[in-house]
């Protein structure tokens, strides 16, 4: 009686244990899966914001702007000097993706991350 | 320990059951708010970054739209380039002085909610005229600003014989006191004249090759008001009382026979012996990022700027 009892505490245990190793695979694929696509569209985001202001800047014929990681290049212009108010300047900015991996999946989070915004010349 | 083996069977057993209940629920609690927290990330990610670009998108067009209504008075362009596949923008629109944008764009097949509905985002272009600029140090007359817009004129330094029935002063243009390229005027005030300079070294944004891109170019030409200036007796030395600003977009210039270039030779046109320097060009319409936005007499020079 008692020896039974023993065993069936043995056994329920064992099943919780199997459990977690189930689940844990699940739990770091949510975790994880939302810290990557969070980070991305993050990423995205900057991005975004980066691409306006050079675009901005470019539109005034200023210079492309430096910032660490991102780069900026010319899809449409540069404006010509000065500013031609028919013209229009497309920038494009870039940045590589840093967290891409999701645990148990295939890696579908494209490498880099590029963002275009077109505006008026001399706007 | 003694007393836990010591109780019923029954009793221990029923404690073990409760305790996986408490489990299972825990667990089913604690995945819908790891899911619910997940969704609710990258919804809100992507919420964020949909505003963001609808921002762009309504700044780029409302100032694409504010340039054109200040070229031409009206919203001519197409507009499709400077926002994204999926925006929508409000119809673009010439409103005192003003162009209002806003750039919508509908989010849905979000994890939490089928659409979250739109994002609108707006953006408000003005345009008017220039208050304050750095200019080259050269002035005209409001009565030599002829106000037909596109037409080709040649400007005499101090003009002794007005070209174009400007009588109460010398005609033409004259120079201002000033440093190279970079006297700032601003409109409603006096700016003081030079009389006798050699406008060629004075004008390096003209003259140096190296400087200025091909002509022709444009150059913002401060505009005074001559009757007064004719009251004051400033006959071609100032001070002038600066009206406004123009756009001569420039084709040739002379300068007493030391510097050239375009469509005007070595000497200037000079059939009436009016004088050694000369500058030719065309007023136009143009929108400008130089100076600052302010109240002045329009002669065709605009300035366009995101309001808010």
């Amino acid at each position: 009686m008692f020896r039974s009892t023993r065993t069936e505490e043995h056994d329920d245990r064992g099943v919780v244990t199997l459990e977690l190793v189930l689940a844990i695979p699940v739990l770091l694929m949510l975790i994880i899966g939302t810290v990557v696509l969070g980070s991305y569209l993050s990423q995205k985001t900057r991005v975004t914001g980066f691409a306006r202001d050079a675009a901005r800047e470019a539109s005034l014929g200023k210079e492309l702007p430096t910032e660490d990681g991102f780069t900026f290049t010319f899809e449409v212009g540069p404006c010509p000097t000065p500013p031609d108010p028919k013209e229009s300047v497309r920038v494009r900015a870039t940045t590589t993706v840093t967290l891409r991996s999701i645990p148990f999946l295939p890696t579908f989070i494209p490498d880099t991350i590029s963002e275009t915004v077109t505006m008026r010349c001399g706007g | 320990m003694r007393r836990l083996t010591d109780l019923p069977f029954e009793a221990r057993n029923g404690a073990e059951r409760d305790d996986r209940g408490v489990a299972t629920i825990f667990l089913i609690l604690a995945m819908t708010a790891i899911l619910v927290g997940a969704a609710l990330a990258i919804d809100v990610g992507r919420y964020v970054l949909e505003a963001r670009s609808a921002q762009n998108s309504a700044d780029a067009t409302a100032l694409a739209v504010a340039t054109d209504c200040a070229l031409t008075g009206s919203p001519i362009a197409d507009y499709t380039p400077y926002r994204k596949d999926g925006q929508s923008i409000s119809a673009p629109a010439c409103v005192e002085n003003s162009a209002t944008i806003t750039v919508t764009k509908i989010i849905d097949q979000t994890f939490l909610k089928q659409s979250i509905g739109d994002v609108d985002r707006p953006a408000t272009a003005k345009w008017g005229t220039i208050k304050t600029a750095a200019t080259l140090p050269i002035v005209i007359a409001d009565c030599e600003f002829t106000a037909v817009l596109g037409q080709t004129v040649t400007m005499y330094l101090d003009d002794p014989k007005p070209q174009s029935g400007c009588s109460s002063l010398p005609g033409g243009f004259s120079q201002l006191l000033g440093d190279g390229c970079n006297v700032t005027i601003t409109a409603g005030n006096l700016a003081p004249g030079k009389t006798g300079g050699d406008l060629q070294k004075d004008v390096p944004c003209i003259t140096d090759p190296n400087g200025p891109p091909a002509l022709p170019y444009p150059v913002l030409i401060p505009i005074y008001n001559a009757q007064a200036c004719a009251d004051a007796g400033c006959k071609g030395k100032g001070p002038y009382l600066i009206k406004g600003f123009a756009l001569l977009n420039v084709t040739g210039y002379s300068f007493n026979g030391n510097a050239y270039d375009g469509s005007l030779d070595k000497k200037c046109p000079d059939d009436r012996n009016r004088g050694k320097y000369c500058i030719r060009g065309t007023y136009e319409n143009w929108v400008t990022t130089r100076g600052t936005p302010g109240p002045s007499e329009d002669f065709g020079v605009s300035q366009v700027y995101l309001s808010d």
